[in-house]
């Protein structure tokens, strides 16, 4: 059954996605062929004939590109709150809790399509930079980063990176569907009851992560402090810690929001 | 017989306001079953908590001897009082999600009915109005081979004469050992096809009978005996 909710779900959120990807190819392609860097960027050609429609395009057609990226990052970010919002707390939760399907398959259903989102979203927007600059050079200084990346961290920090990322997105998520859930409970302005339950996990959270630190990484956090240059071990220990830390957060999210869903159901 | 439908002391109240207080119930199999009171009496509370939308306060319910959980919702076929369509789906992507979560959906019954009706499987939800939004729901869940069907209102916002078609996609939709539970206060439009009649008031059951004993005993019809028991 998690399967075909995460069918569903890709395939209902697919069709915001897939439009706003293709038009950002559109537009790098676009911006590579007429090639705005080299003449807007450029103070000598902003001359009286600089202002040609040639011109304008390239300001415009660049424009276009990054207001793109901005919707892009934008909408994964609406998609996740409005997809557990509508989908499960408003009108189409009466479909979807009527199924034979456990409430903890919702939510991870949703979890980890929303993650699906952020990842091409952020492999999109890298990928789309690569048409739009040369792509070999930028290939070259990807690969430099990583070099010296690896040769400062290790492999370790390098496999933990993506890692971290993903925790602490699903600890993000976690929070505002929590949030979201919270929000339900009330009979009355359930949006602003969400956003001020949002708060309140987040200040909570912040109490928590404090002393946790302090505890926990106060092995980790007192050397380091004392170090001119940082251990990589020592560095990777504290991301551990921090990804200890969202893991455990997300958790509690995820359990205070299965409750919510499954003894306190309270659907408009 | 066993009941196909029980509830023992069924409490549930939110905050200080009772919902349904200590009902007790018990529904036999291959009956058609009228849930009749007035508005805000607890019909769409009862309705809910059988599909556990809402957790019962006190007391239980047990469908086929099963509490409400994923093994109910299998068997229970529920038509709720508001459109829970999303507008972006056509009537043919959403006959194939019912397929693929319920065993017991049978999609050629609902393109059969979908063919009476004149309603377009490649039709977008979103293109249609409120009414014919109402009747796809109404042949998505009657195209489903259940145990039991909780209908919410179905004929509230239709006109008379999709009632009556309402009323016979109904009939003739429903397995023998299948039990139909419509709650409504729209009596005189369904009262010849009742078997049972059960009256709540107020969040408390005030009468269980079958329509025969009604007219036997009171000599009235159900429309008539609601409006003595209800009166305002």
């Amino acid at each position: 059954m998690l399967g075909k909710l995460l069918k569903y779900e890709a395939k209902a959120t697919a069709r915001s996605f897939f439009p706003i990807y293709i038009a950002i190819f559109l537009f790098a392609l676009i911006n590579r062929f007429i090639n705005p860097f080299n003449q807007v960027g450029d103070s000598v050609s902003v001359t009286v004939e600089g202002f040609s429609f040639l011109n304008m395009m390239r300001i415009a057609s660049i424009a276009v590109y990054f207001a793109l990226i901005v919707a892009t990052i934008a909408m994964t970010f609406v998609i996740i709150i409005q997809r557990f919002y509508k989908n499960l707390l408003g009108d189409e939760g009466y479909l979807m809790f009527t199924l034979p399907v456990k409430p903890w398959q919702h939510i991870v259903s949703k979890l980890l399509i929303s993650l699906m989102w952020i990842v091409l979203s952020f492999i999109v927007i890298v990928s789309s930079v690569l048409v739009l600059t040369k792509m070999d050079n930028l290939f070259g200084e990807l690969g430099n980063l990583i070099h010296e990346a690896r040769r400062f961290f290790g492999d370790t920090l390098l496999i933990l990176a993506p890692i971290s990322a993903l925790v602490g997105a699903s600890y993000f998520i976690m929070t505002v569907y929590n949030a979201l859930s919270i929000g339900h409970l009330f009979n009355k302005h359930r949006i602003l009851a969400s956003f001020v339950a949002y708060i309140g996990i987040y200040m909570v959270s912040q109490v928590v992560g404090t002393i946790f630190l302090l505890t926990m990484g106060g092995i980790i956090l007192e050397p380091l402090s004392r170090a001119a240059v940082p251990d990589p071990s020592l560095i990777t220990a504290l991301i551990l810690t921090i990804v200890g830390l969202n893991a455990l957060l997300g958790t509690a999210n995820f359990v205070s929001a299965n409750i919510i869903l499954n003894k306190r159901l309270n659907l408009e | 017989m066993s009941n196909l439908l029980e509830c023992k002391d069924l409490t549930k109240t939110f905050g200080s306001t009772i919902a349904l207080m200590n009902v007790n119930l018990e529904i036999a199999r291959g009956r058609i079953v009228g849930l009749l009171g007035p508005n805000a009496s607890g019909k769409t509370t009862f309705i809910k908590l059988c599909n556990e939308l809402l957790t019962p306060t006190r007391g239980e319910i047990l469908i086929g001897g099963h509490k409400p959980g994923i093994t109910t919702k299998g068997m229970v076929s529920y038509l709720p009082e508001r459109t829970y369509l999303n507008d972006w789906m056509r009537v043919s992507d959403i006959i194939e999600f019912f397929k693929d979560f319920y065993d017991n959906f049978n999609p050629e019954k609902a393109h059969d009915m979908l063919g009476k009706l004149g309603i377009n499987p490649k039709d977008r939800l979103k293109t249609m109005s409120k009414g014919t939004k109402e009747k796809v729901q109404l042949i998505l869940v009657m195209s489903r081979e259940a145990d039991l069907y909780l209908l919410d209102e179905p004929i509230g916002g239709v006109d008379p004469a999709a009632r009556d078609y309402i009323l016979d996609t109904i009939l003739s939709n429903y397995r023998e050992d299948a039990t139909v539970i419509i709650s409504t206060h729209l009596i005189s439009d369904i009262e010849k096809i009742l078997d049972d009649v059960i009256f709540i008031k107020e969040g408390q059951v005030v009468l269980q009978k079958t329509v025969d004993e009604i007219r036997e005993e009171s000599g009235k019809s159900v429309d008539a005996l609601f409006r003595e028991v209800f009166r305002c």
